[in-house]
C-alpha cells in the first residue's frame, strides 16, 4: 500500500514537472517577447530596459530556474492584459467561483447518475431503464455548449418572456447569466453536470447488472437476507467500486467543461479567464493558468486514487505485486 | 434421531408412483439425424455481423454515418462557393434560394454546412486513424518487449494520461497557428494512449495464455501466432475503440472552435458555425440549429453504432 501511494506521488510530481517544462518551452518558442512582437518600432533602449526588468534578457535555462523558484513561492507571474494584476491574484479571486460551480455540478452529477443507474439496473428493461439509456446517450452526444445555448434560449428568453407577459414582472426563476444567488447557479451546474450524469449512469448500470448476476448475490438471498439489505449491502456496495475510479477523471472533464460553461453564462471563474487569456494572447496568464490547472487536476486525481486504494482491498494487492 | 425415524417413511411412497417403462414408446434411433447440426456454423465475424444487423439502432446509426460521410465528400464538390459573401442578402431566413438561409456576411449556410461537415469529418477521421496506428505500434512493442522496456513505456503513458487533453489542445492552439493541421497534431499527442494500453494488455494476456504456448510447441511460427491468435483477439476491441474515439475528436474540434480557438472563420467547421450561430442569438436561429442538429445527430449515430459494434464483437453478448 505504501509503495503504491509513493509510486503515485512520484508519478504525479513527474507529470507536473513535465507540464511546467513543456509549457515554458512552448511559450518561449513563440517568436519575440511579449514586448517585441517584431512589428512594433519601439525604442531599442526602452525595449532592452523592459526586457531586463522582466528578466527576459537572461539565458532560457536561467529564466526557467527563476520561474520554477517563483512557482514554489506561489508566484505564477504577471498578466500582460490585466495590468498590475498578478496571475496568483487572478487565481485567488476566480478559482473559488470555479470550484463552487464544479462542486455543485459534481455533487448533482454523482447523485443523479448513481440513482438513475441503480434504478435502471433494478428495473432492467422497464421504462426507467430506457429513460436512463436515453439520458446517457443524449448526455454523451450533445455537448454542453449546445445544450447550454438551447437552455439559455428556452428558459432565458422564451420562458421569461412568457412570465413577463402573464405576470407583468421581471423576476427570473432561472437566470441565465452571472453568478449571484442560488437561482443563478442552477442552470450552469446542470449543464456542466450532464456529461458526468451520462457516464456515471452508464457505468453504474452495467456494473450493477454485472454484480446482480454474481453467485454471492444468490448466496445472500438464499441466506434469507431481506431484499433491501441485499440491494444496499451487497449489490450497490460492490457495484459502486468501479464507478469511484471515474470520479477522478471527472475532475478533469469538469475543468474543461467549465471553460465553455463559464463563458456561456458569464460566470467570473477561472475558465473564463483562461479562454480569454488565449484569445487575447496573454501568454503569461495562459502559462500560469495552464500550470495551475495541471497541478490542480493531477493532485486531485492523485487524491482520488489514494482514497480509492484505501477503500478497495484489491488495489493494495496490485501494489504489492509491483 | 428425528431424521432417522423420518427416513423410511419417505422412501416408500415415490416407488409406487413411478410410471412403468412400458408406458413409453421409444423413438426409433436415427443416428444420422441426431448427428446432423441444423444451425449453420458461423465464424466469429459472420456471427458479429449477424448480431450487428439485428441491432436496428446501430444499423440506423451506420446508415446515417455513411450518409453524412457521403455528404462531406460530394457536397463541397456540388456547392463550391462557401466563402462567397453577399452584403445585400445578410441574415436571410431559409428560402428556396438559400435552403438554410444566410449568415451575417450573406454566405449561404447550406453550402457552409456541407464544407463544415467535410472539415469536421476530416479532423475526426485523420486524427483518430493516426492515433490508431501509433496506439497499435506502441502497445504492440510494449507488450511484446515486456520487462524494463514495458515498464518505462507504460510510465510514459501514465504521465501523458494525467495531462488533460483539452489543456494540450488549447496550449498548442496558442503557440502554433490555428487550423486543421494544428488541431490534428494536438489531438494526436495524447489521443493514442487508451488504445496503446489496451493493445498492450491483449498482447500480454496472449503471451501468457496456454493456447499460444501450445501453438508454439506444436511448431507454429511467430507470424502464425500473430495472424491466427493476436489479430482476431484484438481487432474487435480496436475497432470499438476507434469508432468511439472519432466522435470524441469531432467534439473536441467543435468545443475549441466554439470558444474561438479552433478553425478560424473564413473556413467552415461545425464548431465555428455553432459559434457564429450562437453569436446571433436570439435572432437568426437557423444559423445555430442547422449545424447543431446535424452535429447532434451525427454524434448520436456514432454512439449508437459504437455501442452496437461493441455488443456484436463481444462473444459473451452474442445471442
Amino acid at each position: 500500500m505504501k509503495k503504491y501511494i509513493l509510486g503515485r506521488v512520484i508519478l504525479s510530481l513527474v507529470t507536473i514537472f513535465l507540464v511546467i517544462t513543456l509549457t515554458f518551452v512552448l511559450m518561449r518558442l513563440i517568436p519575440g517577447t511579449p514586448f517585441n512582437t517584431g512589428n512594433t518600432n519601439m525604442d531599442p533602449v526602452a525595449l532592452a530596459q523592459l526586457e531586463a526588468n522582466y528578466g527576459l534578457d537572461k539565458p532560457i535555462s536561467e529564466q526557467f530556474v527563476i520561474y520554477l523558484g517563483n512557482l514554489l513561492h506561489g508566484n505564477f507571474g504577471t498578466s500582460i492584459t490585466y495590468t498590475n494584476r498578478s496571475v496568483t491574484d487572478i487565481i485567488l479571486r476566480a478559482f473559488p467561483v470555479s470550484l463552487d460551480l464544479g462542486l455543485r455540478a459534481m455533487i448533482f452529477g454523482v447523485i443523479a447518475g448513481l440513482i438513475l443507474g441503480i434504478e435502471a439496473a433494478l428495473h432492467h428493461n422497464q421504462w426507467i431503464d430506457r429513460l436512463s439509456t436515453v439520458v446517457a446517450i443524449i448526455g454523451i452526444s450533445i455537448p454542453s455548449f449546445v445544450l447550454g445555448t438551447i437552455l439559455q434560449l428556452v428558459l432565458g428568453l422564451w420562458f421569461s418572456g412568457f412570465i413577463k407577459d402573464v405576470f407583468q414582472t421581471d423576476y427570473q426563476l432561472f437566470p441565465i447569466a452571472r453568478w449571484e444567488s442560488f437561482r443563478y447557479t442552477i442552470i450552469p451546474s446542470f449543464v456542466l453536470s450532464l456529461g458526468s450524469i451520462a457516464s456515471i449512469t452508464r457505468m453504474m448500470r452495467s456494473s450493477m447488472l454485472d454484480v446482480m448476476s454474481q453467485d454471492y448475490i444468490k448466496t445472500a438471498r438464499s441466506k434469507g437476507i431481506s431484499e433491501r439489505r441485499v440491494v444496499l449491502r451487497h449489490e450497490i456496495r460492490n457495484a459502486i467500486l468501479p464507478v469511484v475510479t471515474i470520479i477522478g477523471r471527472m475532475i478533469g472533464t469538469l475543468c474543461t467543461g467549465s471553460f465553455v460553461v463559464e463563458n456561456l453564462f458569464a460566470i467570473p471563474g477561472l475558465g473564463k479567464y483562461y479562454v480569454n487569456s488565449v484569445t487575447a494572447r496573454d501568454y503569461t496568464l495562459t502559462m500560469g493558468l495552464t500550470i495551475f490547472y495541471a497541478i490542480f487536476i493531477v493532485l486531485s486525481m492523485l487524491l482520488v486514487d489514494i482514497v480509492y486504494g484505501l477503500i478497495d482491498p484489491r488495489i493494495s494487492l496490485v501494489g504489492r505485486k509491483r | 434421531m428425528s431424521l432417522l425415524r423420518a427416513a423410511p417413511a419417505n422412501t416408500g411412497k415415490p416407488a409406487e408412483e413411478k410410471p412403468f417403462v412400458k408406458d413409453f414408446t421409444p423413438v426409433p434411433k436415427d443416428l444420422e439425424a441426431s448427428g446432423r447440426i441444423n444451425r449453420k456454423s458461423l465464424t466469429y465475424w459472420q456471427g458479429a455481423l449477424m448480431t450487428l444487423r439485428r441491432n436496428h439502432a446501430a444499423m440506423g446509426g451506420l446508415i446515417f454515418i455513411i450518409l453524412v460521410v457521403l455528404i462531406g465528400i460530394i457536397g463541397p464538390i456540388l456547392y463550391p462557393d462557401y466563402m462567397k459573401t453577399n452584403m445585400l442578402q445578410t441574415l436571410q431566413p431559409p428560402s428556396e434560394r438559400h435552403l438554410l438561409g444566410t449568415d451575417l456576411l450573406g454566405r449561404d449556410t447550406f453550402t457552409r454546412l456541407l464544407w463544415g461537415t467535410r472539415t469536421s469529418l476530416l479532423i475526426g477521421f485523420i486524427a483518430e486513424t493516426i492515433n490508431l496506428f501509433i496506439g497499435i505500434i506502441y502497445g504492440g512493442i510494449s507488450g511484446f518487449a515486456g520487462g524494463k522496456t514495458d515498464v518505462i513505456m507504460m510510465r510514459i503513458i501514465d504521465v501523458l494520461v494525467a495531462v488533460p487533453q483539452m489543456i494540450i489542445l488549447i496550449l498548442l492552439q496558442t503557440v502554433l497557428s490555428n487550423g486543421v493541421g494544428t488541431l490534428i497534431f494536438s489531438l494526436c499527442i495524447t489521443g493514442w494512449t487508451g488504445l496503446a494500453r489496451m493493445v498492450r494488455g491483449q498482447v500480454m494476456a496472449l503471451r501468457e495464455s496456454e493456447y499460444v504456448s501450445a501453438a508454439l510447441v506444436l511448431g507454429a511460427s511467430k507470424w502464425e501466432v500473430l495472424k491466427n491468435h493476436l489479430l482476431p483477439n484484438t481487432v474487435g476491441p480496436i475497432l470499438v475503440n476507434y469508432s468511439m474515439s472519432i466522435p470524441g475528436a469531432i467534439g473536441a474540434e467543435a468545443f475549441l472552435s466554439y470558444i474561438g480557438l479552433g478553425i478560424p472563420v473564413p473556413a467552415a467547421s461545425w464548431g465555428n458555425m455553432l459559434q457564429e450561430g450562437a453569436a446571433q442569438f436570439p435572432g437568426s436561429l437557423w444559423l445555430f440549429f442547422s449545424p447543431a442538429i446535424l452535429f447532434g445527430l451525427f454524434m448520436l449515430a456514432f454512439n449508437l453504432f459504437g455501442d452496437g459494434l461493441r455488443d456484436a464483437l463481444d462473444p459473451k453478448m452474442r445471442r
